[in-house]
């Protein structure tokens, strides 16, 4: 019976936690704007928690750097489970356009595991919405009938990637020859 | 009445009583003048006491290839007084220009770490931006081959 | 009672400047600040200088996501020193009018994010609905909400049509009110008032020696704006003034943040009257010749300075770029230093050092003596709210 009621309280409001791994600040303020009145990210009961330790989602933000790719995980590992994390911006995908400088490591993901892509330079606030909206449709049906909604009236096409996505578009791009 | 930038560089000639390794306005507003490297501090005085206030806006390090140039970006009544000493490689220290002028104390730092020029008389020589493990003698913005290039770059994935 | 000393960041989003800040306090005051950057050093000076200058110019504008213009604007104009071209007129007020919107932009970020950090949420809630005015503007005007890639080598990318021009003067309008009404607020709102008075004081001259710039120069009673010292794109053939405020504190910084709103919307509202038609890119060379040359521009938080050095070739050898913050860090210890605990968030804050993304977060460090705890950013904007 717990797990039911802890399952219903992470779909109704998941606490999200913001973490930039060396972003330019684009994307971070565009995760803000989202979770202002006009994109109100709030109104599907997420909360933007300071510490890692009572967040379920972490928006992990640009390249990560070489001094920060400890701290990364260390707030990685003070996350309680079930964990996620959502990587915004393009950045936090690849490290382009800072790849390859000496201090930039590559994408989140070159730190620890990512569960939604979220492309764009700086990601828009719309997609990112839309990224932790898809993130929850796992966990709440509400938010799975409106995913579900905006998939059958909008073209959502590259506005988000699994992690599954990614690494086929990673494999064209590596048979393309980059 | 406003000087212009060749103004400022006839007064430096006139009134600077040591070694200018160059002078020249390039533009209305921008001067440039070069003094040998021990000579900064001295440079740094001279233009403070001539044309108070004086604001620095920030310190460049440039590897030339034998000399390490340290630009100094100074403005003053809208005109843009730019100081160069030429740092020969392997001498690698210049005179820390912040107990004169204290909007220093960072720009040298960088200039310190990136390109391996020693401020004699920092206050607070550390680190700056380079992280914790970055190896000691690896100077990022030289131009030289540098020992540690992307061989790390692996196993970090 | 013994010296406590705390970290906060290094989590933290910035430009080239993360900073982790190590406090020492003495019961509630802080008697030292300290500073480590480089969290977010992303090698940008050196990967200049192993790119061409087309290349160049994207990745500057990546250094900062909500100055990327003013980076664009500083490298470009740097650029075009070196190779002689002449940017057209209506070019020219094009990049002008983009340099205003992102003040606007930023400085309202600032004013919403300073608000949160005093307690006063209703204020971020209104600025930051109130800046997806000029979010919208920039989105139609460019086509992105940031890095708007508006500024090239030898004029801008995208012309300003007549009918973008009515849409803009339209949100212009709404937001001049809106920057008034929100001076107003912040002179008679008595909650806000004792937050934000005589907090972070520094004096002018003290300013001038750290080297600190733009609002933070200005709020200490010193007019110094590269607009007027180094009169770039036509900001001489616009009628306005440099906003100074005598109050040296954070309050100060505030009014002469909300005023420069006001003035850039006036500024852009000039620019468009007079802009001249015309091209809007003038054809530049694929060489750049030898040299070197500087340029500042005036960025939302203060003076932004790029020196470039060319060799001949298309790939430069040196671009080295200095960026506000970095000036008002020494001026922002300062600020700390002497003051409440409490007032730490927003006497740093005050700098705008693009500390603007709402919560930061501690990792317990390892450097801390036996008596040293460490206290997460959102305790200490509790504590700042509870004061």
């Amino acid at each position: 019976m717990w797990s039911g009621v802890l399952k219903w309280a992470r779909g109704k409001s998941p606490w999200i936690c913001h973490l930039n791994c060396g972003s330019c600040n684009g994307c971070d303020i565009e995760i803000v704007a989202a979770l202002m009145p006009r994109f109100d990210l709030e109104r599907f009961g997420v909360l933007l928690e300071g510490s890692p330790r009572h967040a379920d989602l972490l928006l992990a933000t640009g390249p990560v750097t070489r001094q920060i790719k400890d701290r990364v995980v260390r707030v990685y590992e003070q996350m309680a489970e079930p964990k996620f994390v959502v990587c915004v911006g393009t950045c936090g995908i690849s490290g382009s356009p800072y790849y390859p400088g000496y201090n930039v490591l590559g994408g989140v993901d070159a730190a620890i595991p990512v569960d939604m892509y979220v492309p764009g330079c700086p990601a828009r606030p719309d997609a990112i919405s839309y990224g932790v909206l898809k993130l929850l449709a796992a966990l709440d049906p509400q938010a799975r009938r409106l995913v579900e909604r905006i998939e059958a009236t909008r073209d959502t096409a590259g506005l988000i990637y699994t992690p599954e996505e990614m690494a086929q578009q990673r494999d064209h791009l590596e048979e393309a020859g980059h | 009445m406003a000087v212009t930038a060749s103004e400022l560089v006839e007064r430096i000639q006139a009134e600077y009583d040591g070694e200018l390794t160059e002078a020249e306005a390039t533009s209305e507003v921008d001067a440039w003048v070069g003094v040998p490297p021990e000579d900064v501090r001295g440079m740094a005085r001279f233009i403070i006491d001539t044309w108070a206030p004086v604001y620095l806006s920030t310190i460049t390090g440039v590897d030339t290839g034998r000399q390490i140039e340290v630009l100094y970006h100074f403005v003053t009544g809208g005109l843009a007084l730019n100081v160069r000493a030429a740092v020969d490689k392997g001498v690698d220290e210049i005179d820390s220009i912040t107990p004169l002028v204290p909007a220093a104390v960072l720009y040298e730092r960088e200039v310190a770490e990136m390109l391996g020029v020693e401020m004699i008389g920092h206050p607070d020589p550390r680190r700056l931006v380079l992280p914790e493990d970055w190896p000691e003698g690896d100077y990022p913005l030289r131009r030289d081959e540098r020992p540690t290039d992307r061989e790390d770059e692996e196993d970090n994935g | 009672m013994a010296k406590l000393s705390f970290p906060v960041g290094p989590q933290h989003p910035a430009l080239k400047e993360p900073e982790n800040l190590r406090f020492s306090v003495d019961g509630e005051l802080v008697v030292d600040a300290d500073i480590r950057l480089g969290y977010v050093h992303r090698s940008i000076e050196r990967s200049c200088s192993e790119r061409n200058y087309v290349q160049d110019l994207y990745l500057c504008e990546r250094v900062c996501g909500i100055c990327s213009n003013a980076h664009t604007l500083a490298y470009c104009m740097a650029v075009e020193k070196l190779t002689e071209v002449e940017v057209p007129v209506r070019a020219q007020y094009i990049r002008m009018i983009v340099h205003e919107f992102e003040r606007i932009h930023s400085h309202l970020l600032w004013l919403g994010v300073s608000g949160y950090e005093v307690g006063f949420e209703s204020l971020l809630m209104y600025v930051w609905r109130d800046r997806e005015i000029i979010q919208d503007i920039l989105e139609m005007v460019s086509g992105n909400r940031g890095h708007y890639a508006m500024t090239t080598l030898g004029g801008v990318r995208y012309d300003i049509t007549p009918e973008m021009e009515a849409r803009i003067r339209e949100g212009l309008q709404i937001l001049r009110e809106r920057a008034e009404y929100y001076a107003d607020i912040c002179t008679t709102e008595a909650t806000f008032l004792k937050r934000v008075r005589d907090v972070g004081t520094i004096s002018g001259d003290r300013c001038r020696e750290l080297g600190a710039a733009g609002p933070t120069l200005r709020a200490s009673g010193i007019s110094f704006d590269i607009r007027t010292e180094f009169p770039y794109l036509q900001y001489d053939q616009v009628d306005w003034q440099v906003y100074t405020s005598e109050l040296c504190d954070v309050l100060g910084r505030t009014l002469v943040r909300v005023q420069e709103v006001v003035e850039a919307c006036d500024i852009s509202l000039q620019a468009l009257d007079q802009m001249p038609d015309g091209e809007i890119q003038a054809r530049f060379p694929r060489r750049v010749p030898e040299g070197e040359a500087t340029a500042r521009v005036e960025a939302q938080r203060g003076e932004l300075i790029y020196y470039v050095r060319s060799d001949g070739s298309d790939v430069p050898v040196r671009v080295k770029i200095r960026t506000p913050t970095l000036a008002n860090l020494p001026a922002a210890m300062e600020m700390v230093t002497g003051g409440y605990v409490a007032d730490i968030p927003i006497a740093f804050m005050s700098i705008d050092p693009c500390f603007s993304c709402t919560d930061r977060m501690v990792v317990l460090d390892d450097v801390g003596s036996g008596e040293s705890r460490t206290m997460t950013w959102p305790e200490l904007v509790r504590l700042g709210r509870q004061q």
